[in-house]
């Protein structure tokens, strides 16, 4: 049976022959259309495991006795499954000051950033002054001045200063960014000027309608961009790496360099460690995954 | 038989909502059909399960002699152009219009004079390498067209292609796509939610509601025989007048005037208020025959057929109180207020009739239409 | 008259007032450095990184004279090939296959965007166990026992690929967005006129994420350019040189050798190469994706 049957055919058909050639022909769809769904499913399922593959991989190996690595089988899974590695690891390095440090050096990186650039977005989209565009267009080029590329200057600078090996040479050259300055500005605009004007002829001044009408309105772009800030400050590499140097000022990912080492057992005890520290920036991005797209792209598309 | 047929189509969403209920449908070759009807209807919803872009939930659709319930749009073989244009935004008016065929690997020199012979016959010459947002919203709607045409499908889909133009382009793409019609000679069918497309356009016009066909006829009956309030209601400009009478029969009135005997025995009227309008001829028949003595109706009676004099066929006269005046240039629409209805006539240009005067009107009894209060149903449908 | 002169006074600072604290960073952080790195890239250092010696242009014409240099200009052009090309072919392969839902999607796509949670740091340890002659699970899956960080043949694209990897979750949002920007009825329409999946993706997916495309690239070049922590930690710029982008060689001729006016050299180099690419990237684009 398929679809070259006449319609005349079909009107000689009884009533029940009838139903069940519909029966049939319905069914024949259902079970394509289950079979497009099955294999776009199988698709992502085999991609998905690609990708993910580095972090699983990872994390069956934190979980393995260090006797279970080391074997020329294959073993995607461990046999014996153990949390002995993550203890070892933090009773090796001070793991917990670690991560102390990143969060603290993370946190107010993105707690600055977002008072900085909303004070920046704010004047740039609401107030009128001599320069702006000049101004704006200066903060604009800073994008295309790769970190790196200033790195060394900057190292001179904080030695210069005496502040090596200190919190606040974590974080006070990041308490700014361009692109959250061009983000917040995207959103500023979407609003009618008429807004603040309102505000201004309610008596209202400039930080108190920046505190108290436009941060609440701008939630959606103030959650992508504490999201993106605190993971990119928790990952961050090149710079802790040259301005820290001792245990106590150390973040998560210089310190989990000193599991590194050449015994045999280090490298077990490093991939534990490296899962510990990819926890957090983990959970906090698939939390705030929702939040991060919708404020990233609600601004980029009006723009 | 026909090369498309639609029989027993059902549309009912996961929610349970049934937008279109029990559509059966033969269309013939060379029509061209139009599905009219108010938003929300499943005008549109039965277009796009003709093109295969919304799934059958119970019922035949037959192409070609073929089942094509489950057919892919593109193994259906027909064309559509859409209400927003849908215009490939990467691509210039000349791979618009070339798409279908290019898709079908045709040959560069078939395309191309194909291409040439579209752009010609909709005056789109001159923009094949403009890109679809430097045209106008005509231009876009012949790019469209032209991309729909240039396949010669044997079914032509059209979802609302006006609606997104101002009134007088839309007036004069109305008068283009009629010829257009004619000169390609393929089966149309047609949806707008605009009465004035459908009566101008349509050699045969489906009216829906509710999921569900009203009636299908050619444009002349549909505003003269219109099988319900609902129709007659839609169809039309201004609106078809509707007056709430009862059917009383001589007896019942013989002395209501100053115990004067004032009508004939078994003489039949309309009456609203302390208008008597007699109703004769086949009408009556009808009346009396579904026994209606007594009863309310309704009289539906087209503006035209209300005349601010006597006429030979205009000869039972009302008084109302003008509260509006329309010139259309030839004519002059008058509403009109008796109690607390709203009516409008048709009148002459050379109409004195001022807002606020208190006039005669009359009424061509032979047009009336007349609707059981309750199920709406036109008495006289035939 | 007094007061609101003061008053006009007081309207014309406050808006500098909202930047000072952007600049005051931009202006110490940004800024100095930038033109301080510019300053020293003229100069013989001392170990402090402190300029002694004016020397014009020397450090650059020394720069172009090593073979070490365009050794590194070679594998970072390389690098970055292989990394945009690869993070970008992986996150428009992922951004299609979630574009229409089905059960789980939201798994699916939040484990698409996940690299982009990870630090190239993390990232290049468990690289490292993976990649490990013996034990790692790629030697054991493919059934090779290459030593794929220590051979010069191997360890770039190891490298790269890696960065691929990170660099591809960004890139399935990028795409995930343009794809949801592309109205849905030319689809409609595409499959009216007869056009099969291959032919919409190619004729209308495609050029319809062009613009994104463009800035997705711009994007992923200039960030494939500053990758540092795989380096460091995987490989060391080596073996050989093979693997010593022209970050890991500023930090290296800086911070090991002790050559900050070379090390500016190259920063500045750096920073030339980037604006290039990006200027010319958007002229291109202003003329050729018009729509």
């Amino acid at each position: 049976m398929d679809n070259s049957i006449s319609f005349e055919k079909l009107a000689s058909f009884t009533e029940e022959e009838r139903e069940a050639f519909h029966e049939q022909m319905k069914e024949r769809q259902i079970s394509k259309q289950r079979m497009r769904k099955g294999i776009r499913v199988v698709i992502n399922i085999v991609v998905a495991l690609f990708v993910l593959l580095p972090l699983l991989y990872a994390i069956s190996v934190s979980l393995m006795p260090s006797g279970e690595l080391y074997t020329l089988e294959l073993n995607l899974l461990p046999k014996n499954p153990t949390l002995r590695n993550f203890a070892d690891a933090i009773a090796k390095v001070p793991l917990v000051r670690f991560v102390v440090n990143s969060f603290l050096v993370a946190g107010l990186i993105t707690f600055g950033q977002i008072i900085s650039c909303s004070l920046a977005a704010f004047s740039f989209s609401f107030l009128d002054f001599k320069g702006k565009n000049a101004l704006f267009m200066l903060v604009m080029a800073t994008m295309m001045i790769p970190g790196e590329a200033t790195i060394i200057s900057n190292y001179l600078t904080v030695s210069g200063f005496g502040w090596l090996d200190s919190y606040q040479v974590l974080i006070i050259p990041y308490l700014t960014s361009a692109m959250g300055i061009f983000l917040f500005r995207q959103f500023y605009l979407s609003f009618p000027i008429s807004l603040y004007e309102s505000a201004k002829i309610d008596g209202c001044s400039n930080l108190r309608f920046i505190v108290g009408i436009l941060l609440p309105l701008t939630k959606a772009a103030i959650g992508a961009m504490a999201v993106y800030t605190f993971i990119n400050a928790w990952n961050m590499y090149l710079w802790p790496l040259l301005v820290t140097g001792s245990n106590t000022m150390r973040t998560v990912q210089i310190g989990i360099g000193m599991l590194d080492s050449d015994e045999s057992q280090s490298i077990i005890l490093m991939i534990a460690g490296v899962v510990m520290i990819i926890l957090p920036s983990l959970s906090i991005f698939i939390v705030g995954q929702k939040q991060l797209i919708r404020g990233m792209f609600q601004g980029a598309v009006k723009g | 038989m026909s090369e498309l047929v639609l029989k027993n189509i059902c549309k009912e969403y996961e929610n349970g909502f049934k937008a279109v209920d029990n559509f059966s449908l033969e269309i013939k070759d060379k029509e061209f059909l139009i599905f009219v009807g108010p938003s929300g209807c499943g005008k549109s919803t039965t277009l796009r399960m003709i093109a295969g872009l919304e799934e059958i939930t119970t019922g035949e659709l037959w192409i070609d002699n073929q089942f094509a319930n489950y057919l892919d749009s593109q193994e259906r073989e027909l064309s559509m152009v859409f209400q927003s244009y849908a215009l490939y935004p990467n691509m210039t008016v000349y791979d618009n219009i070339a798409f279908s065929l290019q898709v079908r690997k045709l040959g560069k020199q078939e395309i191309d004079k194909r291409v040439q012979e579209v752009a010609r016959l909709l005056g789109l010459e001159k923009l094949l390498q403009q890109r679809p947002k430097d045209l106008s919203g005509g231009q876009r709607q012949r790019v469209a067209i032209g991309n729909a045409i240039i396949r010669e499908p044997k079914v032509l889909l059209m979802d609302e292609p006006l609606s997104n133009l101002d009134a007088k382009l839309r007036g004069q793409m109305r008068v283009e796509l009629a010829e257009l019609h004619k000169r390609l000679g393929n089966t149309i069918i047609y949806v707008t939610h605009d009465q004035t497309e459908a009566m101008t356009l349509g050699t045969r016009i489906v009216v829906m509601k509710d999921g569900i066909i009203q009636q299908i006829d050619a444009p002349k009956n549909l505003y003269e025989n219109p099988i319900n309030l609902f129709v007659a209601g839609f169809i039309g400009f201004p609106m078809m007048n509707m007056i709430k009478a009862r059917i009383m029969i001589h007896e019942e009135m013989a002395y209501s005037q100053r115990g004067r005997s004032a009508y004939a025995e078994n003489e039949m009227f309309y009456v609203f208020e302390k208008n008597r309008i007699q109703v004769t001829g086949y009408v009556k028949e009808v009346l009396l025959e579904k026994d209606y003595r007594g009863q309310d109706v309704i009289i539906g009676i087209r503006p035209e057929h209300i005349s601010d004099r006597p006429t030979m066929n205009a000869t039972q006269r009302i008084t109302g109180e003008v509260i509006g005046r329309e010139l259309l240039g030839s004519e002059i629409i008058l509403y009109f207020s008796i109690l607390d209805m709203q009516l409008s006539a048709r009148v002459e240009a050379t109409s004195t009739a001022q807002v606020g005067d208190k006039m005669d009107f009359f009424l061509e009894t032979d047009h009336f239409c007349v609707f059981d209060e309750k199920t709406e149903e036109n008495l006289m449908y035939h | 008259m007094k007061k609101e002169k003061s008053n006009i006074k007081k309207m014309r600072i406050e808006p500098y007032m909202f930047l000072i604290p952007s600049f005051l960073v931009f202006g110490v952080f940004l800024f100095f450095p930038f033109f301080k790195t510019i300053y020293l890239s003229l100069y013989k250092t001392n170990k402090m990184g402190q300029a002694k010696l004016f020397v014009g242009l020397d450090n650059y014409t020394t720069l172009f004279k090593s073979a070490s240099f365009y050794n590194s200009l070679l594998v970072t052009l390389i690098f970055v090939a292989i990394v945009v090309i690869g993070s970008m072919a992986l996150g428009l392969v992922t951004a299609m296959l979630c574009n229409k839902t089905f059960p789980g999607i939201r798994f699916f796509s939040t484990a698409f965007a996940l690299p982009m949670a990870i630090a190239s740091s993390s990232a290049a340890m468990i690289f490292k166990i993976m990649l490990h002659p013996s034990v790692g699970i790629i030697n054991k899956l493919l059934g090779t026992s290459i030593n794929w960080v220590h051979d010069p043949k191997y360890a770039l694209v190891c490298v790269a690929l890696l960065t691929a990897w990170l660099n591809s979750g960004i890139n399935f949002l990028y795409f995930s967005a343009g794809l949801s920007n592309i109205d849905e009825t030319i689809y409609e329409r595409a499959s009216v006129d007869g056009a099969n999946g291959v032919q919409q993706f190619f004729r209308l997916t495609l050029p319809g994420l062009a613009p994104i495309m463009f800035y997705t690239l711009v994007v992923n070049i200039i960030q494939a350019f500053q990758s540092f922590g795989q380096v460091k930690i995987l490989t060391e710029g080596g073996p050989g040189e093979s693997t010593n982008l022209i970050v890991y060689s500023i930090y290296r001729d800086a911070f090991f050798n002790y050559r900050f006016g070379s090390a500016a050299a190259q920063s500045v180099i750096l920073f030339i190469i980037i604006m290039v690419l990006t200027l010319v990237m958007f002229r291109i684009e202003r003329k050729g994706v018009k729509y």
